[in-house]
């Protein structure tokens, strides 16, 4: 009995084992789901509306609730199933590293904080390249702050109890559970626009019933306290400012039962997709010129393809999926499968055309290009003559709110099409980008530092461009309605944009303004800076010409006279600049030696004593600046200011080089205080002495991450994320594809490192026509000595202003030989003679050959002459 | 497939060619067929003889002593050129086609890409000069077939066709030589030219390969033919 029992004991213990063992390093199986019946009609969407408790939605009650999806489709619709679908499943488990390496990308979402000038990857998924929200210390919280906008619901917008960390406020604002009609609801009043909108009021849980057009949404949770809930209903004693969130919905959706109609369709069309998919070249500002994808001009929509049931593992649509999946009817909707009925390793043995799909007839092409290169290569994104070019995509750069504001961004910067080898190890288009951020490095690892941090360290040393620009806003009110307060520096007329940056007006009158006009002044050092000086004109444009803000005078006049005609524009200045939110004093205009200031709102002059240097400063002309409380006067903004603000001015870059190296000086200094357990508080002097001088203000206060002007509200909570970065290890900051870090004499020195490489994930659409496609023209679109497909630079981008960025060829990144390209694209020029060659030589044997057959045909048959014997 | 068809045609080849060379070699022929028991033996001694004398001899002497010197200038270039090039297209060819599993690639495709055009100009000069030489013989009046005996057996009164004679084969060889040239520079043209789908492509291909091995074949067998052909060999 004993015997048996151990037999028994093996028999199961092998058992489990196997399944264990088998079951480690599968690929992610579809979770079944109810068959399909056979009916292809779609059913009317008539059904009661659910609250999260699962209450009957009743529109005409007071203060009614918004409906939850999970109550309101959940019934028909297995809401955990759809919860495995690729679009929500992301956080479901952290892969681990392997795993992840060997699975397709697809796009991350990137954390970018322009002012410190980061752009960091970030995925649950582990993709190589990116960085894990959990590495970063994002919340769920966070992450559905900041990517909630784009996010479908679910997920991390939707955490379990143990996903509630001290800082978010999902009791308040709720969760965003899937938002089936994002997808489904084909009612053209489906609205992302104000999705994004609700969600960055975090009003989370009633985003779907606002964006879905079936109800009005007011109120903005972020401005409720954090003990509100919604059962607490409105607030009575506020309704200006921190009004809940309310839902008021159209009574026409609504049948005498309360019940809803609602147009759900399984296919609601491309515009729903779109929202969040939408890509275009970033160069291309005309819409007429962009094209569709062939596919969705030749009638197919998005979901023709990619498709999916229940469990909403959208098929992806490449070729390895079948495989990956564990579902061979994969193979039939890759580009592959559907137009050539192969599978991923080329057998026939899928049935192709689908949905009329073409036979490709790729004539001349050699079959080795399909061994080796996948269909998007020559057939999908923006052709690569000249190189990778810049592309927005809608998670990526905001695109596709609507509104007054505009809320799409220019970073991070997309590059496309970067040939790279995908996981199957033939040659695929890409996207990447090139990550920039400030990190600790420890050993070889590189710790991203979260920007709250870094510009709490930083603190004057960034948007040195903010504080010229609020100066330029400030003056607005100072100058006529046709005027535009400008500066005028460095070769370039600067003016605010709507963002408080700074935008840049190229101008001849601007190269050529006249410094002798009063308010210019040098800026900088250029023996230590080894930069040239900024010479500075605060000025006014009016009509494409430039004339100072405060006007020069006849020198020969008596300048109490001069003064005494131009005392309103001086006091229009000086009250205009009093609204300058850093001002580090009170503003002030020196002019032929006197000060004058604003005292209780009237101007008054300060006449110095009559020595030689008064004599002098009399003869300067006028100067603005700031009082300061030893009463000298500094200037309106500070030489590094102006130097650095200059310098990145109407350019995609947002840092120099000094301000990097300042940067990181601090953080080594609050880093060294950190580990010596000194208070790191003064964040800026010695190492930034300068050009950066004593902090003039602290943006970081001024900043508002989210301000009310963009409709969103502030958070009226602190931010506790933004303590002083003391971290250990060496600070270094990453742009472009270098990393860099001060050497021992404090000097920026740029390296390569494998936390500079970029995040990338391969690209498919939009599908180009056949005659567009590379190839079409000959081998000479690819093969020859100069080609873009191979040869074409790659150049990191980044914040950084710096020549010092990683620039690669194509061929690199293929992982190919350029030598051995260049050589092989030089034999293509030779191509003509030696096909000439081989005709002629192939005619010359063919003819000898056709001759010598009929000889001995001739003689065999003896129809040729006999000899005699 | 192809692997398997060029090592089964390679090996089949080798020992049609030495067994050839066993029964035309041997003092006098044994009708019982006894002695071809021997073959291995035979083959094994004489692979070991024939190593021994690579090593003995010394290149230099072979080289002196190939009948290359006694050709003309411009045999010579064609003659190099047609050897040198078949060599390297057949080395790079099948070595990748055996042993790697993308096929030919990089800086070796290059050159076989080079050396396949020398190869089809020497080849077609080539074929244009020796042509001639290895045209189907005229044919004779044939003789008066003899009386027949009556008093042998039948059998012996069914009598195959006589082998042809090793001229006639190196002939044949040259030929099919001259033929599965023209093929290779046909499946290498054709795919430069935008006419050939996919379908064609791959056709082209296989017909490359095919056309090689044959190619190889016949250039052995020509080879060996003209190095250890009966003496009395016309």
């Amino acid at each position: 009995m004993k015997k048996e029992a151990l037999v028994l004991a093996i028999f199961l213990g092998a058992g489990l084992i196997w399944t264990l063992l088998s079951g480690q390093g599968q690929t992610p199986k579809i979770p079944t789901v109810q068959p399909w019946a056979g009916s292809r009609a779609e059913p009317a969407h008539v059904f009661p509306l659910r609250d999260d408790l699962d209450h009957l939605v009743v529109p005409t009650m007071p203060y009614p609730m918004p409906f939850s999806t999970r109550t309101s489709c959940g019934p028909c619709h297995a809401y955990n199933t759809v919860a495995g679908g690729f679009h929500f499943n992301a956080a479901a488990s952290r892969p681990d590293a392997e795993t992840a390496s060997r699975a397709r990308p697809a796009q991350p979402w990137f954390l970018v904080d322009n002012s410190t000038g980061t752009v960091l990857p970030v995925s649950h998924r582990g993709w190589k390249n990116t960085h894990h929200p959990e590495d970063l210390g994002l919340s769920d919280w966070e992450f559905t702050q900041l990517f909630g906008r784009h996010l479908p619901g679910g997920g991390p917008s939707e955490p379990g109890e143990e996903g509630q960390d001290r800082a978010s406020r999902w009791n308040v604002s709720g969760k965003i559970e899937i938002n089936c009609l994002a997808c489904h609801n084909a009612s053209p009043r489906q609205d992302h626009s104000e999705w994004a909108r609700q969600v960055m009021r975090e009003n989370f849980r009633w985003a779907a019933t606002a964006a879905s057009g079936i109800a009005e949404v007011g109120g903005m949770a972020s401005r409720m306290h954090g003990t509100w809930d919604v059962y607490d209903g409105p607030n009575p004693d506020d309704r200006e400012w921190a009004i809940a969130p309310n839902v008021k919905y159209r009574a026409e959706v609504f049948d005498s039962r309360h019940y809803a109609f609602m147009d759900i369709r399984r296919s609601a069309g491309d515009r729903l997709c779109l929202a969040c998919h939408s890509t275009a070249p970033a160069a291309v500002v005309r819409r007429p010129e962009i094209d569709r994808d062939v596919h969705t001009a030749a009638g197919l929509s998005c979901v023709d393809c990619h498709r999916n049931d229940l469990s909403h593992q959208i098929v992806r649509g490449y070729e390895t999926e079948a495989r990956d999946m564990g579902d061979p009817f994969r193979a039939s909707l890759s580009c592959r499968g559907c137009h050539m009925g192969e599978d991923a390793s080329g057998k026939k043995t899928v049935t192709p055309g689908r949905l009329g799909a073409p036979w490709p007839q790729h004539k001349g092409i050699p079959t080795v290009h399909f061994r080796h290169l996948s269909c998007t290569v020559c057939h999908s994104g923006p052709k690569v003559d000249g190189g990778p070019k810049p592309v927005r995509t809608a998670r990526a750069n905001r695109l596709g709110i609507y509104g007054a504001a505009l809320w799409h961004t220019d970073t991070p910067v997309i590059q496309e099409p970067v040939y790279m080898k995908g996981e199957d190890g033939k040659i695929t288009p890409h996207r990447i980008v090139w990550p920039s951020f400030w990190g600790m490095m420890e050993g070889k690892s590189v710790t991203p530092i979260r920007p709250e941090k870094i510009r709490v360290a930083a603190g004057d040393v960034l948007d040195p461009d903010r504080r010229v620009g609020a100066i330029l806003r400030a003056l607005s009110p100072a100058v006529e309605p046709d005027e535009i307060p400008v500066l005028a520096a460095g070769g370039k007329i600067l003016r605010a944009d709507v963002d408080g940056r700074l935008a840049v007006e190229e101008n001849e009158s601007g190269k050529t303004a006249r410094t002798g006009a009063g308010t210019d002044r040098t800026a900088g050092k250029p023996e230590s800076a080894g930069q040239a000086a900024v010479t500075s004109v605060w000025g006014v444009m009016k009509s494409g010409a430039v004339n100072p803000l405060v006007p020069a005078v006849d020198p020969e006049a008596d300048p109490n006279e001069a003064a005494y005609e131009l005392a309103p524009r001086f006091q229009a200045v000086l009250e205009a600049l009093r609204l300058v939110g850093w001002a580090p004093g009170q503003p002030a205009l020196v002019y032929g030696g006197t000060t004058y200031k604003l005292t209780d709102g009237f101007l008054d002059m300060v006449v110095p004593e009559e020595d030689a240097d008064s004599e002098k400063a009399a003869d300067s002309g006028p100067a603005l600046g700031w009082l300061a409380e030893d009463g000298t006067i500094q200037p309106l903004v500070s030489d590094f200011d102006l130097k650095n603000a200059v310098q990145v001015a109407g350019l995609e870059q947002a840092l120099t080089e000094e301000q990097v190296a300042a940067i990181l000086a601090r953080l080594a200094e609050s880093g060294s205080a950190a580990a010596s357990g000194e208070n790191p508080s003064d964040p800026g002097t010695a190492a930034v002495s300068d050009g950066v001088g004593k902090p003039t203000g602290d943006p970081a206060k001024s900043e508002e991450t989210r301000t009310p002007e963009d409709g969103t509200g502030g958070n009226p909570n602190p931010d506790p994320r933004a303590a002083p970065a003391q971290q250990i290890g060496e600070p270094v900051y990453i742009s472009g594809g270098r990393l860099f870090r001060l050497d021992a004499e404090g000097r920026l020195k740029a390296s390569r490192h494998d936390a500079a490489e970029p995040a990338f994930w391969p690209a498919a659409h939009d599908v180009r026509p056949a005659q567009q496609a590379l190839g079409w023209n000959g081998c000479g679109d690819c093969h020859s000595a100069g080609s873009s497909f191979f040869f074409a630079k790659v150049e990191g981008a980044g914040p950084l202003l710096t020549d010092k960025i990683e620039r690669r060829r194509q061929s690199a990144f293929m992982g190919l030989g350029g030598l051995f390209q260049r050589v092989f694209g030089l034999t293509f020029a030779v191509r003509p003679v030696l096909k000439f060659v081989l005709f002629a030589a192939g005619l010359l044997i063919a003819g000898i050959l056709l001759a010598a057959a009929l000889i001995f045909l001739g003689r065999a048959t003896g129809l040729a002459a006999r000899e005699k014997g | 497939m192809f692997t398997t068809i060029s090592i089964a045609a390679f090996l089949g080849l080798f020992f049609a060619l030495t067994f050839h060379r066993f029964r035309t070699t041997r003092p006098q022929s044994d009708p019982s067929g006894k002695a071809d028991a021997s073959y291995l033996p035979w083959l094994s001694t004489r692979t070991s003889a024939w190593l021994k004398t690579l090593r003995a001899a010394p290149l230099k002497d072979k080289w002196r002593a190939s009948p290359f010197h006694k050709l003309t200038l411009l045999d010579k270039v064609l003659t190099a050129g047609l050897l040198g090039s078949f060599l390297y297209l057949a080395a790079s060819g099948f070595l990748a086609a055996f042993f790697i599993g993308r096929g030919l690639y990089g800086a070796p495709l290059i050159l076989h890409v080079m050396a396949g055009g020398i190869f089809s100009v020497c080849l077609a000069a080539v074929v244009f000069r020796e042509a001639a030489r290895f045209q189907a013989p005229r044919p004779s009046i044939p003789p008066e077939p003899p009386a027949p005996d009556r008093n042998r057996s039948v059998t012996a009164l069914i009598k195959l066709p006589p082998l042809p004679s090793p001229q006639s084969v190196r002939a044949g060889m040259f030929w099919i030589f001259a033929a599965a040239g023209l093929a290779l520079i046909v499946s290498t043209l054709l795919p430069m030219l935008p006419w050939l789908n996919t379908r064609g492509q791959v056709l082209m291909f296989e017909t490359h390969r095919y056309a090689a091995l044959v190619s190889v074949l016949a250039a052995v067998t020509f080879a060996c033919l003209s190095a250890f052909g009966k003496p009395n060999d016309p």
